[in-house]
């Protein structure tokens, strides 16, 4: 017998290439998306920062302009400043 | 006596012993008058007299006492000595008689006694202006006593006259030829040889007589009203048995209407021409009755019409007229109910047609009971009956495959046709919406929730479960499964969920729309990475479905072997996909997805076959090798036996391979040179496997599984409680567990904890003593 595949149709789960599973703002994963988005991925990304911590671009942002003095990360309080 | 006392204050003894004379001259008139039947000429003078000393009243008083006395003979030696149908007739003239002579007289007594009704003499009981009727007051005494002293027996036998003679009269009216007939349906006569036999007409003459002779003694109402009313009733039944059976394609009240006129009612009218107002209320009556028989008779067949909607929509209409002129629903009610236990609420239906049932239930309780009355008490138990999880675990998949399913008409378009008109928020809310202008017409509102009343189906079928949330995860389930075989049509399944969207509100459905976006932006995928750069580098024509793991429901994960030429392919595919989107990557689930296979046969036949990967990569192993053990195919598999024998399964259903070819564990492909009969042997085999498989797959095992991942995450939960709180009572973990379920566990009950609970205790994570629950001391 032979056996020919004609199509293979493989499924498989995309994932963030992070140092965590969660966003330490909205502590929702980050293949899931910030409270105020709808589609995960392109929808809503990750960013990072130069302190090499990362989290949902809306929730960072949304962090940064409610800081008054300095703009810290919310995890080790270095002042923040996004990787290039 | 009496009339001295009652004189004798006013009157001289000599007039008071005239008038004595009179009276008793008077008396015996009387007397004579009903014994002989004729009127004494000096009567007259009698009565005269006496009514000028005001005696007019004594007199009817002791005429009607007089006639009490007379028809109580009559009508006792006539009910007593009346025992057959024959003598009814000349029994009832004998009777008559008298108590047509006592008429007589009272009417004569009304034409004298018409002249001077004014009492000349003031006696203080003649009442002034009073006037009786004498001949009024008689006939009315004579329908009293009739119905005091007559007979269940001589009932049967009026029963059995009116029967007879109603027969006779359709027999008589009817232009049916019946010259073939032995005997004469009318009269049952024997008519074979000479159609004068029949006796139909003297029997309706003597019908018509009897009733002529009763009417005219004012016996009408006490002796045939009963039998016309039993007569009639038991026609109408009849009629209404035969001609509504079955047929629920065409309206049948009217015809019934008009059955009764023409018959029943014209058959009346002969019997009695004088008592025609009588005969109009009866008419009412009998309307009523066949309406309520035919209400009665349809109420057991409720149910059929339910399951033949629409077509039974006439039957319906039909019933739900008569309804409003007739009475309250209770019988329908509970009459339907009980069809409903004995025919729907049993195992042995499946939950599908159990659904359509219920939707059929909807539609024609709509038009049946427009208040909604109806359809909420039985809705109330369908739904009830659908809820217990012991009875049915798998309707909302059910509801939800039909309502998405193209086969399934009538949800699918209800579905479709809801969105065009989707329910406004706060439309329904009650009051204020009344006309005020029509108040004269307002009718009370049957009390029915307005659910019930103004929602569409799918409303109403979701409401089963009181959440929408559990149909719409049950929604994401099914549609999970169908991306990941392959079996959808995007393009529908997005229509589909737009009009879910509609009706569940966007948030709700946002798992499902990622869902759909994710197989949307796989193709893109596929353009941009598989064919446009890699193409021809793969060695197997590769799709790939790239998921966001959150946003579907939990998927199974389990590690398998696929072939190697894939596993390398999808690195390649994975290279470019982290070119194309910087950070991220893509991690395979291999035991998802589907494969397009072509076989080709040693005998040269090509088969196509649509497989999971798993099925796939096990016939792989066949390519050019026609004999495996299963052990071997295990190993090579790196799966258990179990797995091995399912999936072996699959391809012999398939006719592709045989079990047990070569020797007892060993798996060949059938046709092949290797394939040494045993195959009968081996098909045997496979209808039990199929089953095995068939409860595998079945989606019962999905909701226990969901169970699990709750239970996981909620014992971790109660450990916490437990190690904070100590000992406690089961009602406080309920109230907590409630606020951290709320959100994945929407119908989390006390009794599900309780159980969840006792499992843990039965697996010692947990102690319970008193009521109380603790962790075990360490």
């Amino acid at each position: 017998m032979k056996v020919k595949i004609k199509k293979w149709t493989t499924v498989a789960t995309w994932k963030w290439l992070a140092n965590d599973d969660n966003c330490g703002i909205c502590r929702m994963p980050f293949e899931s998306c910030c409270p105020d988005c709808r589609l995960p991925g392109d929808g809503c990304p990750l960013v990072w920062g130069k302190c090499s911590h990362c989290f949902h671009m809306h929730c960072i942002v949304k962090w940064i302009q409610s800081q008054q003095a300095q703009q810290q990360c919310p995890m080790c309080r270095q002042t923040w400043n996004f990787k290039e | 006596m009496l009339i001295r006392t009652g004189l004798s204050a006013k009157m001289d003894a000599a007039s008071l012993e005239k008038i004595e004379q009179h009276w008793d001259a008077a008396e015996t008139a009387f007397r004579d008058c009903v014994s002989k039947g004729y009127i004494n000429e000096s009567l007259a003078q009698h009565v005269e007299q006496l009514c000028n000393h005001g005696m007019l009243p004594l007199l009817e008083v002791w005429l009607l006492s007089f006639s009490e006395e007379i028809i109580t003979r009559a009508m006792k030696s006539y009910f007593s000595s009346t025992r057959v149908v024959e003598h009814v007739l000349p029994n009832l003239q004998v009777a008559a008689k008298d108590i047509r002579r006592l008429l007589e007289a009272a009417g004569w007594l009304r034409k004298i006694s018409g002249g001077n009704d004014e009492p000349s003499v003031d006696i203080t009981w003649s009442c002034s202006g009073h006037k009786l009727d004498i001949h009024e007051e008689v006939l009315k005494l004579s329908s009293r006593l009739t119905t005091f002293f007559v007979t269940a027996e001589f009932d049967s036998l009026m029963l059995e006259i009116f029967q007879r003679s109603f027969r006779a009269f359709h027999r008589t009216q009817s232009s049916d030829d019946c010259s073939g007939l032995v005997f004469c349906p009318g009269c049952n006569a024997e008519i074979a040889d000479d159609e004068n036999l029949c006796s139909c007409a003297a029997i309706v003459r003597e019908f018509v007589e009897i009733n002529g002779v009763i009417d005219e003694i004012g016996a009408f109402p006490s002796l045939v009203h009963d039998c016309v009313q039993s007569v009639c009733f038991d026609l109408i039944k009849k009629h209404v048995f035969e001609t509504c059976q079955g047929d629920f394609e065409s309206k049948c009240a009217s015809n019934l209407e008009q059955w009764l006129n023409e018959t029943v009612v014209s058959w009346l009218q002969t019997i009695s021409g004088q008592t025609t107002s009588m005969i109009s209320a009866f008419k009412n009556n009998l309307l009523y009755f066949l309406h309520d028989i035919f209400i009665e008779f349809r109420a057991g067949q409720l149910f059929d019409m339910i399951v033949d909607f629409p077509d039974s929509q006439p039957a319906l209409e039909d019933l739900r007229d008569c309804i409003q002129k007739v009475r309250s629903l209770d019988e329908l009610v509970t009459k339907l109910k009980q069809a409903m236990t004995t025919r729907l609420f049993h195992p042995g239906v499946k939950t599908a047609d159990i659904i359509t049932a219920y939707v059929s239930t909807i539609k024609a309780l709509r038009i049946l009971d427009p208040s909604g009355f109806i359809l909420q008490s039985i809705c109330d138990e369908l739904s009830v009956y659908l809820k217990s999880r012991d009875n049915r675990d798998n309707t909302v998949r059910i509801i939800v495959s039909s309502l998405t399913d193209e086969n399934n008409v009538e949800l699918n378009a209800e579905l479709a046709r809801c969105a065009q008109k989707a329910p406004a928020p706060g439309s329904y809310l009650d009051g204020s919406s009344d006309d005020e202008s029509d108040w004269q017409n307002w009718i009370p509102q049957a009390k029915v929730s307005r659910i019930i009343k103004s929602s569409d189906i799918i409303t109403l079928l979701v409401n089963i479960y009181g959440s929408k949330e559990v149909f719409v995860e049950e929604y994401a389930s099914l549609l999970s499964g169908r991306l990941l075989n392959g079996s959808s049509d995007t393009q529908k399944e997005i229509m589909y969920m737009e009009l879910l969207k509609v009706r569940f509100g966007e948030l709700a459905m946002n798992n499902c729309e990622v869902m759909l976006n994710d197989v949307k932006y796989s193709k893109r995928l596929h353009t941009q990475i598989i064919q446009e750069k890699l193409g021809e580098k793969l060695q197997v024509p590769l799709d790939s479905l790239i998921i966001s793991a959150q946003f579907w429901p939990e998927l199974k994960d389990e590690t398998m072997k696929i072939p190697e030429s894939v596993t390398g392919d999808f690195e390649k595919f994975r290279k470019e996909y982290e070119i194309l989107n910087g950070n991220r990557t893509v991690n395979l689930r291999p035991n998802l997805g589907y494969v397009e296979l072509e076989l080709e046969l040693d005998d040269g036949s090509v088969k196509s076959v649509k497989c999971s990967t798993a099925q796939a990569t096990l016939i792989q192993l066949f390519d050019g090798r026609n004999h495996w053990k299963m052990a071997d195919i295990a190993n090579a598999l790196e799966c258990s036996r179990i797995t091995v024998k399912r999936l072996v399964a699959f391809w012999t259903q398939q006719g592709v391979l045989a079990e047990g070819g070569a020797g007892p564990d060993g798996v060949v492909v059938m046709g092949s040179d290797a394939d040494v009969g045993d195959i009968e042997n081996a098909r045997g085999r496979r209808s039990l496997v199929d089953e095995e498989m068939e409860d595998d797959d079945d989606g019962n095992s999905r909701p226990n599984q969901l169970q699990e991942v709750r239970y996981q995450t909620f014992s971790n939960f109660v450990r916490g409680l437990l190690t904070n709180l100590g000992e406690t009572p089961l009602d406080r973990i309920y109230s907590m567990l409630k606020m951290f379920a709320a959100s994945s566990w929407v119908d989390f009950t006390i009794q599900d904890c309780k159980q969840f609970l006792d499992s843990k205790v039965k697996s010692g994570d947990v102690v319970y003593s008193s009521g109380l629950y603790s962790l075990p001391a360490k």
